[in-house]
């Protein structure tokens, strides 16, 4: 990173190399849209790029750092967007490769949408400490909060994420 | 520390509560609590229920799609990155054999050509300055008048 500061486009290609892909990852669990997480990918490496002077090296870890620009970015993108999830439904569709009429189909499609449904900080933990393998310490810091209202976020995204889930237990029941 | 982390013993109240806080997974739950929480899991059939829902959400989760990052993508970053002056001009004189070489040669070209212009320049003002020299010079008197 000190060598992406002195504006090293070869250790920036490196360091683009190593979080690209984990970072794209997030911000498609938190768009759902295959072509809004390729642009905003972009734009938050590009972000790197431009503010890498402003990263103070032993004040937060990069990834931390890289992930709340990332954060921030699919905040603004979540609110120009706010209504309009169409496009998102179609391509996690297509992703899965199955016909929405089964049933595992279903459960996906009403947990992707109860998962975009959820407060943007509840999803946030939920993204980083689940599918990003984040410990709930570094979700903590990400997120500027305690590690016990981190837990508290989590606790109220599983529950609202259970009840999305429950008619298709009892149905499988 | 929470109360679900308290080292104390897990009612299922306090199992529900690491769930909800930590998922299904015993891996990410707190080592104080794991072996007690796991203990009244397979004791206690509500326990057992609550867990299984706890590992249900978290299968669902962990089937969701997520695409690869595109090939293309590291490119488009790097080609979209901002370029300072220096690269610009680098990148210039990189493109061809030729824009070094003309660059180089330009100084010459365009010193040869003013040094041209001025030659002929100061040869009209030479003949100008030999004229006035020897042309009569009339000098009036004003004291005369």
């Amino acid at each position: 990173m000190a060598r992406v500061q002195r504006k090293d486009r070869e250790a920036f290609s490196v360091l683009l190399g190593r979080h690209g892909t984990a970072i794209h990852a997030f911000v498609f669990r938190f768009t759902g849209n295959a072509s809004d997480a390729e642009d905003l990918t972009q734009e938050t490496f590009l972000r790197v790029w431009s503010r890498a002077g402003t990263w103070e090296a032993g004040r937060v870890r990069f990834t931390t750092w890289a992930y709340r620009i990332a954060r921030n970015l699919c905040i603004d993108a979540w609110r120009t967007r706010q209504g309009a999830t169409a496009d998102a439904e179609v391509d996690v569709d297509e992703l899965a490769g199955d016909s929405p009429s089964n049933d595992a189909g279903r459960v996906r499609r009403a947990l992707e949408a109860a998962l975009r449904a959820l407060p943007e900080r509840q999803r946030t933990a939920l993204v980083l400490c689940h599918h990003q393998g984040w410990s709930n310490r570094e979700a903590a810091q990400m997120l500027d909060v305690s590690v016990d209202a981190l837990e508290s976020l989590l606790a109220r995204a599983r529950r609202s994420l259970r009840k999305t889930l429950a008619p298709y237990r009892e149905a499988q029941q | 520390m929470n109360d679900s982390d308290s080292p104390a013993n897990v009612t299922k109240e306090a199992l529900a509560d690491l769930l909800d806080r930590h998922g299904g997974d015993p891996e990410r739950w707190p080592e104080a609590k794991r072996a007690q929480a796991l203990a009244l899991v397979e004791a206690d059939a509500e326990a057992q229920r609550l867990h299984a829902e706890a590992k249900a959400l978290d299968a669902a989760l962990d089937a969701l799609p997520t695409p690869p990052m595109p090939s293309r993508l590291p490119h488009r970053v790097l080609d979209a990155l901002p370029r300072d002056f220096a690269e610009v001009v680098l990148d210039w004189f990189g493109a061809s054999f030729w824009r070094p070489v003309s660059f180089a040669l330009a100084p010459l070209v365009v010193g040869f050509a003013l040094g041209n212009a001025q030659q002929e320049g100061t040869g009209d003002l030479e003949d100008a300055v030999t004229l006035l020299a020897f042309s009569e010079v009339q000098v009036f008197d004003l004291a005369e008048d």
